[in-house]
């Protein structure tokens, strides 16, 4: 056994385990300090990633680390350390703590690790299910609000479908090939068509593309808000590594090239026009996900280098843009009755200017304006699809793009330029809420200017 | 040199920045006065230091940025980038001694001015591509919060159309940047954005068809050639009038000096291929905006529109493979962005005084305000090509030279220009003359009128003074913009 290739995870998991018995026998008061304990394992569990010797196999080969999978993990522990720095405040405010939260999200952490670096169906199956189980329950976590539970339960049911399918794949996947390893695959049957159609429709619900997202806005919107910002970004995240690897193997077998293109196509027009009629500011990030879930399985349609280094580059600064917009939203929801209704929103920019300013921010990144980060995902995106020559769906990718300035143009507006008073008086930030907040700022903005900061890790 | 170009366009952002750290009112109509006027000596010295000989650009500064994707921070001016420069420069000095006296949130409207200052100096001086699409975004947010703030009634509308309308130009001009980055690449098999390394790649025909026309679009929104033009008069009736100057002396010639920088060089071919469609498409700019204009009743809606009228001249000019045209096209890039100006500062004068845009509630006002009622003749006299001032020199070079290869279409644009004279003349009367319809109260509020503020005589005399004499010695301007001509043509 290589137990070094293994290390952050076991960081994790003693965190985890640390986590888990002084919940037990402190007190309320000390939420606090547990978050600032389980944020503290992420750390440790990223500084580990430096003393990992890598490329490397363990656990009879289902097991393996090289530089991109230590990249996804660091982004993974970074965006995990993060979200939970920027939970206590909340829960505290809102008089509802659960000392669960941290290490739950930890849990679901250590789920998405071991996925990154899954060789094989068996543990794919079985970490995705970790960490997917524990979002379920932290989607459910406040126990008394029916919305939570209702969003947690859509959920929960959808995601079962989702691990039905995952299931019903592997199983085919194991029929063609008589084997559970991802290998390269050059034949071309029905067998294994259809596993890539099962398979791709189980990671689709995950990512919640269209068809699959009805879970999406109901479990955005009962969910937690510092909890979403979580579960918006890592999971989709950890998830696109495997769709790229799968695309680097199989995208030459016949149904993969349409059945990514409609599931990107699908969700990048239906979200975008749905987004116009969402009167709640969280579904309508919602939907802005599903439709920048359909920009990124664009990157997947093909197995093009380029593309892939655009996608991953645009999926990890999209990630940071999403967690600092959900954290916005958590800390305006602190204020007596705020509930993310549209008009909640209006004059938010006088009254709260700190967070009006970083909100219009994310959203304008999410519209691609220079010099935020996403921008140069986009242009990356479309450097590979060029490339690739998939100028059609280049095409659709801008189209898409022009229609959904409408909706975050629409926000921005409320916050800034609409006529009228807020309802609501100026909220303080806590300083974990203040630290996300800054690290994603800084970040978006920093990506932008100097891309190859990130994207030198990004080595396929 | 290159280092005080860049000097030059980063020093309003960084203003821009200690306009918003100081929140001090007095301190940010000092700093922003004092960085446009700082902006506008160092474009002069650029100006006057530029070897007019030396057929490349110049003042160029190239600095490693982003290795992996072979972008650089380059910089560089040739004839018609530093006009264009000097024309941002002074027109930045212009709108920040227009808005001395502003009172609504100073601040943020001087800091946001300045960022704008910083994109547009940007955009007519970056040499790569990447670092032009930056610039060439970074101008909307400020001008869309700009347009949203100081506004009038729909201003919230006109920002959101404003916004959509470019951002839907430029995310076409932003796929058309990829894929010529990605022809380069397959050729050479080294990705760079790099201006003149992607200006010297042959394209092929069906490829140069193709990326003509996406980034057409970005730069056809931004003209805004007909029909994208839409926008326009929404945005310049809604924006406050520093806004509107900077938006018609400034950001229009964005687009046509993104088809002159860009489409001509880079797809000489597919520039030949769509001369049809570009002059049909200018042609019925120049008409049909300047018949719209006619019929308009709010003085900065006809104003708008006159704007589409000149700048279909302009686009006619430019493609017309003809060298003095494309001087003509250059020319009238700079003396449009003098008149409409002194245009729409007339028009924000009047609102300032009399709280309306609507010529019936106007009329006689020559007799009360007779220093406004000369500066408007004077601007608008520039703006339809009346002989010794700037206009006319551009309008008889794109005439000249867009006869010499199509005649049918310069004699039609002949005709729009008539057009030109018909609505200001039309709008001069019923602003400044017909005194004898209007009624008693009228006349008595008229005589409270105040005239022009020491002010608003700078910002006046700035841009008539330049008019002048770009009208009545056009040699050495037509010296600079046969710079470019040179670089575009050959030879």
């Amino acid at each position: 056994m290589n137990w070094n290739a293994l290390l952050p995870e076991i960081v994790l998991s003693l965190g985890i385990l640390l986590l888990f018995f002084l919940e037990l026998f402190l007190e309320k008061k000390y939420f606090k300090f547990l978050s600032l304990l389980g944020a503290l394992t992420t750390l440790a569990a990223f500084f580990s990633l430096f003393f990992v010797e890598y490329p490397a196999y363990t656990f009879f080969d289902t097991f393996y680390v090289s530089q991109l999978e230590l990249f996804g993990k660091g982004m993974l522990y970074i965006l995990s350390g993060l979200s939970i720095v920027a939970l206590y405040d909340y829960f505290l405010k809102k008089d509802s703590v659960y000392g669960e939260v941290p290490y739950l999200i930890l849990i679901s952490t250590l789920g998405l690790s071991l996925f990154l670096s899954s060789n094989s169906f068996i543990t794919l199956f079985v970490s995705l299910e970790l960490s997917s189980i524990t979002i379920y329950i932290l989607a459910a976590m406040l126990r008394k609000d029916y919305n939570s539970k209702e969003g947690a339960f859509k959920y929960l049911l959808m995601g079962s479908v989702g691990t039905a399918l995952f299931g019903m794949g592997s199983s085919f996947y194991y029929g063609a090939t008589g084997t559970f390893f991802l290998n390269p695959y050059a034949d071309s049957n029905t067998i294994f068509s259809l596993f890539i159609l099962f398979f791709l429709s189980a990671l689709a619900v995950k990512i919640s593309a269209v068809p699959f997202h009805f879970w999406t806005p109901d479990a955005y919107e009962g969910a937690p808000t510092p909890v979403v910002g979580y579960l918006a970004t890592a999971p989709k995240f950890v998830i696109y590594f495997l769709l790229v690897k799968l695309s680097m193997l199989f995208s030459h077998v016949q149904p993969w090239l349409i059945l990514v293109a409609l599931l990107s196509l699908l969700s990048m027009f239906y979200a975008n026009f749905t987004a116009y009629a969402q009167r709640s500011v969280k579904r309508l990030l919602a939907y802005s996900s599903i439709a920048h879930g359909g920009y990124f399985l664009l990157g997947i349609s093909l197995s093009d280098k380029l593309l892939h280094t655009g996608l991953l580059f645009y999926v990890s600064v999209y990630t940071f843009a999403t967690l600092g917009s959900f954290v916005v939203l958590s800390s305006l929801e602190k204020s007596q009755g705020f509930t993310h209704h549209i008009l909640d929103y209006r004059g938010l920019g006088r009254e709260n200017l700190v967070l009006g300013v970083l909100l219009s921010f994310f959203l304008l990144a999410f519209i691609g304006i220079p010099p935020m980060a996403l921008f140069v995902g986009k242009l990356n995106l479309f450097l590979g699809l060029v490339h690739a020559k998939l100028v059609l769906l280049a095409f659709a990718f801008v189209v898409a793009s022009i229609i959904s300035a409408g909706y975050y143009l629409k926000l921005i507006s409320y916050i800034f330029l609409e006529e009228g008073e807020s309802k609501y008086k100026k909220v303080s930030f806590s300083a974990g809420e203040s630290l996300t907040l800054l690290v994603c700022f800084v970040l978006v903005i920093l990506f932008g200017l100097f891309p190859h900061l990130l994207s030198n890790f990004i080595r396929l | 040199m290159g280092g005080l170009l860049a000097l030059a366009i980063f020093l309003p952002l960084v203003a821009s920045l200690l306009v918003f750290a100081l929140r001090n009112d007095k301190l940010s109509r000092f700093i922003s006065l004092s960085t446009s006027i700082t902006v506008f000596l160092i474009s002069l010295y650029l100006l006057l230091n530029f070897d007019w000989n030396n057929p490349s650009f110049q003042h160029t500064l190239k600095l490693n940025w982003i290795e992996p994707l072979g972008i650089s921070f380059s910089l560089g001016l040739d004839g018609m980038g530093i006009s264009l420069f000097v024309l941002t420069a002074l027109m930045f000095v212009v709108a920040f001694v227009w808005s001395v006296k502003i009172e609504d949130k100073p601040n943020l409207y001087h800091g946001l001015f300045l960022m704008l200052e910083t994109a547009c100096l940007g955009v007519f001086s970056a040499l790569d591509l990447f670092l032009f699409y930056l610039f060439w975004e970074a101008m909307l947010v400020p001008m869309y919060f700009i347009i949203g703030l100081w506004g009038h009634e729909r201003k919230v509308y006109a920002a959101n159309k404003f916004f959509v309308y470019t951002f839907f130009g430029s995310i076409f001009l932003l796929l058309g940047i990829a894929s010529v980055v990605v022809y380069g690449y397959v050729v050479s098999g080294q990705i760079s954005f790099d201006y003149f390394f992607l200006k010297n790649l042959e394209y092929a025909f069906w490829f140069q068809a193709i990326v003509f026309i996406l980034f057409g679009l970005g730069f056809a929104v931004k003209v805004p050639m007909w029909p994208f033009h839409t926008w326009l008069p929404d945005a310049h009736v809604e924006a406050p009038t520093a806004g509107s100057v900077i938006l018609a002396a400034v950001l229009l010639k964005m687009g046509t000096y993104g088809f002159v920088r860009y489409s001509l060089p880079m797809f000489p071919e597919a520039s030949k291929y769509y001369v049809p469609l570009i002059f049909f498409l200018s042609v019925v700019a120049v008409i049909y905006a300047a018949m719209m204009a006619i019929a308009q009743t709010h003085i900065k809606r006809l104003i708008a529109y006159s704007s589409i009228s000149h700048m279909g001249l302009v686009t006619l000019g430019t493609f017309a493979s003809d060298a003095n045209a494309l001087n003509g096209a250059i020319y009238m890039m700079v003396a449009h962005g003098l008149s409409s100006a002194a245009l729409f500062m007339s028009a924000g004068f009047i609102y300032d005084r009399i709280h309306s845009y609507h010529m019936d509630d106007l009329g006689g006002l020559a007799r009360y305000i007779p220093n406004l009622a000369v500066v408007f003749m004077l601007s608008g006299l520039v703006g339809i090509g009346f002989p010794g001032l700037a206009g006319f020199v551009a309008e008889f070079l794109i005439l000249l030279g867009t006869y010499k290869n199509y005649p049918v279409w310069a004699f039609v644009a002949g005709v729009g220009m008539v057009l030109g004279a018909a609505y200001f003349l039309y709008m001069y009367k019923r602003v400044m003359l017909e005194e004898e319809t209007i009624s008693d109260y009228r006349r008595e509020k008229w005589s409270r009128l105040k005239d022009l503020d020491p002010h608003h005589w700078i910002a006046f005399v700035l841009i008539i003074a330049s008019s002048v004499i770009l009208g009545v010695y056009p040699l050495p301007f037509v010296k600079i913009m046969e710079h470019t001509t040179k670089i575009v043509f050959g030879g």
